[in-house]
């Protein structure tokens, strides 16, 4: 890994820029650094990033939790340039600002959108790597100390998109590994004997069985009835239901991130949309619900599908010690739905959430990076 | 006294200045000691200054004198009274000040009527006189009272004489004119401190105007309403001044550069806040230096019960990216 050479260079690029602006200090400063060599030995930063569908998130060794909203905006001409100020967006301001912008959502269904080898494929690439520089830039690392950075990525996710992901980060980081996202929340949290780990992100829900060794892939299922499903699922019974309503899928993920619940008893969720430009209250109350019950099912076939095939001596203990992780677990009794489910297709179950779902799997990823021995991480550089 | 008429006598006459002015004293402790008025007049002759005149002035001093005595008696007042070379000096117990002013303008105007063969024909007598009394809030002393007095003849003979001052009410009403005065004076100097430089003459006419009034003494209410009158003048002066169409337009023309002045130098400011603000921005982008990881140094694995486990697995991730690696590698150089 020569991120070295390739951070100089890109402070060459900022420095001229800057340059056109009338200072002239930071090029005489970066051509001191190239002559001296620049080291960094001045500590190590270890990062721990989950690259979600949905949302982005960082861990780091010196402190600093941020999380941002996978998506990238450019601006679409010059008018909207000037308007915005920057070349580049990201996260919910890109989401405010999207119609003056080329909208990306470069993660979706959990992997790189870049496998098309169209005319997005450059664009979509771009937009991974502006992101994944960003939530770095968010971590605040020191520019004399060595990143190493984890990353977790889907369970199932190819090759393909391993690499594009490599790709994306190599330049950011001195050391990078991927690793499968449901493992990194369980060693996170230190469950990695006879746990059930499952993962509900935007694009996919994965479900990874620990037994005290590394999952293999059969130890891993994904499935797709994840968040954008649930967003989807509302967008179709809300058409049946009010056809004469306006809406868009956005406005219906801040609906279903502010009320979603799978409780039959719960407070009437009443939202305005408009009918004919006027706004007119609806009660949504049912259809999110609905919405929001139908990934039950999917997610108890795939614990069947993990706990039938697991050695019958153990399957009670892994049916009792199920951890509930990622933005979809703040479904509020999703944790007692499941174990309702469980208890009637295989006899019992226990559910726990995980506290912070938010960054489960940035910790874990932060934790497996700072368990990796050196050699590892020199012979990956 | 008595009232008497004109004529002296022998006691009259037997009674020394200085026993008259115990008496004076003696009345006007009375007065204190039992809350009543007593005011003094005090009555002087204008002009007979030169030496050639002391002589008449004396010999006048004692006319009126005897003018005062008929005063007195056709009023039926009682009074304690003593001549000097200069001026005067009446006593009137249970008298207020308006009453003995009136009393003054009835001795002035006789005064003026007096004749003597040595006296020109074509000298016209004037007189002046100065009051004073106990009925202030101030301390009262003989002393004082006969200062008071004698400084209100004064006043009333420096402002040309022919008049009659109570000195108490006049050095309030003279400071009240003072003090609007120096109000007037600090107004001017704040206008002429905002003068351009054109008006450079008038603000050096009015300085030295002003430094003139100051070192005046002179506290008479003449010399004051004077000094306002100069003040007034030469403002209108200046206004009219002012008005004529050179000096306006030079003023206009004046008031543009300064009006472009002020533009200029708030552009400047605004000019080197931006700059400040850019070097800000772009110092910040290579000298934002980060937080600090607590790890010197890369870490790996500690003691712990299942370290083994943990090591075997963290292998594996290893050897699953080493692998990846290698792929990626493979197919680049097939590509």
């Amino acid at each position: 890994m020569t991120k070295k050479n390739k951070s100089n260079n890109s402070e060459m690029e900022n420095n001229e820029t800057s340059q056109t602006e009338g200072t002239t200090t930071e090029t005489t400063n970066t051509t001191v650094a190239e002559e001296t060599n620049f080291t960094k030995d001045q500590g190590v930063l270890y990062l721990g990033i989950d690259l979600g569908t949905s949302r982005t998130s960082v861990s780091a060794s010196n402190g600093v939790r941020e999380t941002v909203a996978s998506y990238v905006g450019y601006p679409k001409d010059a008018v909207s340039r000037k308007l915005l100020k920057t070349d580049i967006l990201f996260g919910d301001k890109a989401l405010e600002n999207r119609l003056a912008l080329e909208l990306f959502r470069p993660l979706e269904h959990g992997v790189l959108k870049c496998s098309d080898k169209d005319g997005s494929y450059e664009k979509n690439l771009k937009a991974a790597h502006d992101l994944i520089a960003e939530i770095i830039r968010m971590a605040k690392p020191r520019k004399d100390e060595l990143i190493y950075s984890v990353i977790g990525v889907p369970a199932q996710v190819s090759i393909n998109n391993k690499q594009a992901i490599l790709d994306a980060v190599k330049d950011s980081v001195d050391s990078v590994m991927l690793c499968s996202e449901p493992f990194s929340v369980a060693y996170g949290l230190d469950m990695l004997d006879d746990s059930l780990v499952i993962d509900i992100g935007a694009g996919t829900t994965d479900l990874c069985r620990m037994h005290g060794t590394m999952p293999e892939d059969s130890d891993q299922v994904t499935i797709t009835f994840a968040g954008d499903w649930i967003d989807n699922e509302f967008n179709r019974l809300l058409k049946e239901s009010f056809p004469e309503a306006n809406f868009t899928i956005t406005m219906l993920k801040d609906i279903k991130e502010k009320f979603a619940s799978v409780d039959e008893k719960v407070e009437p969720v009443m939202v305005k949309f408009p009918v004919n430009g006027k706004p007119t209250e609806f009660d949504v109350t049912n259809e999110l619900r609905q919405a929001c019950q139908g990934i039950v099912g999917p997610i108890c076939e795939g614990l069947q599908t993990l706990v039938s095939s697991f050695d019958p001596e153990f399957q009670d203990r892994l049916k009792n010690r199920v951890l509930l992780g990622g933005g979809g677990s703040q479904i509020r009794g999703l944790d007692r739905a499941i174990e309702r489910e469980m208890t009637e297709r295989f006899g019992n179950g226990k559910v726990v959430r995980t506290e912070e779902p938010m960054y489960g799997g940035s910790n874990g990823a932060l934790k497996i990076a700072h368990d990796m021995p050196k050699e590892y991480w020199e012979k990956l550089q | 006294m008595a009232p008497q008429p004109a004529s002296p006598t022998a006691r009259e006459e037997a009674l020394s200045v200085s026993k008259m002015l115990h008496l004076m004293q003696l009345e006007l402790d009375q007065a204190q000691k039992f809350d009543y008025a007593i005011s003094f007049l005090v009555v002087g002759i204008d002009g007979f200054n030169v030496p050639g005149e002391l002589y008449l002035r004396k010999l006048l001093m004692q006319l009126l004198f005897k003018r005062l005595k008929n005063v007195t008696f056709n009023n039926q007042v009682r009074g304690l009274g003593l001549t000097t070379d200069h001026f005067l000096l009446a006593v009137f117990p249970h008298l207020k000040p308006d009453r003995v002013e009136k009393l003054a303008e009835e001795l002035m105007a006789e005064g003026e009527q007096i004749t003597h063969p040595r006296i020109p024909e074509d000298r016209a007598i004037s007189l002046s006189a100065g009051i004073s009394h106990n009925l202030t809030q101030d301390e009262v002393t003989f002393e004082g009272l006969l200062v008071d007095a004698e400084t209100g003849l004064s006043v009333a003979q420096s402002g040309g004489g022919g008049r009659c001052v109570l000195w108490k009410e006049v050095k309030n009403e003279i400071d009240q004119i003072r003090i609007d005065l120096e109000k007037q004076i600090a107004q001017i100097e704040a206008q002429q401190g905002e003068d351009n430089e054109h008006e450079a003459w008038g603000r050096d006419v009015v300085a030295g105007a002003l430094s003139l009034f100051r070192e005046q003494e002179d506290p008479s209410k003449a010399m004051v309403r004077m000094q306002q009158n100069v003040m007034d003048f030469l403002k209108k002066e200046i206004d009219r001044w002012r008005e004529f169409p050179t000096v306006q337009s030079a003023t206009e023309s004046n008031e543009k550069i300064d009006m472009l002045e002020r533009r200029i130098r708030k552009l400047m400011q605004e000019l080197d806040r931006s700059e400040s603000e850019l070097k800000r921005v772009a110092a910040m982008k290579s000298l934002d230096n980060g937080i600090a990881s607590i790890y010197r140094t890369v870490q790996g694995l500690g003691d712990d019960d299942d370290a083994e486990s943990k090591k075997e697995m963290l292998k594996n991730i290893f050897d699953a990216n080493l692998a990846l690696r290698q792929e990626a590698e493979e197919l680049a150089q097939e590509s």
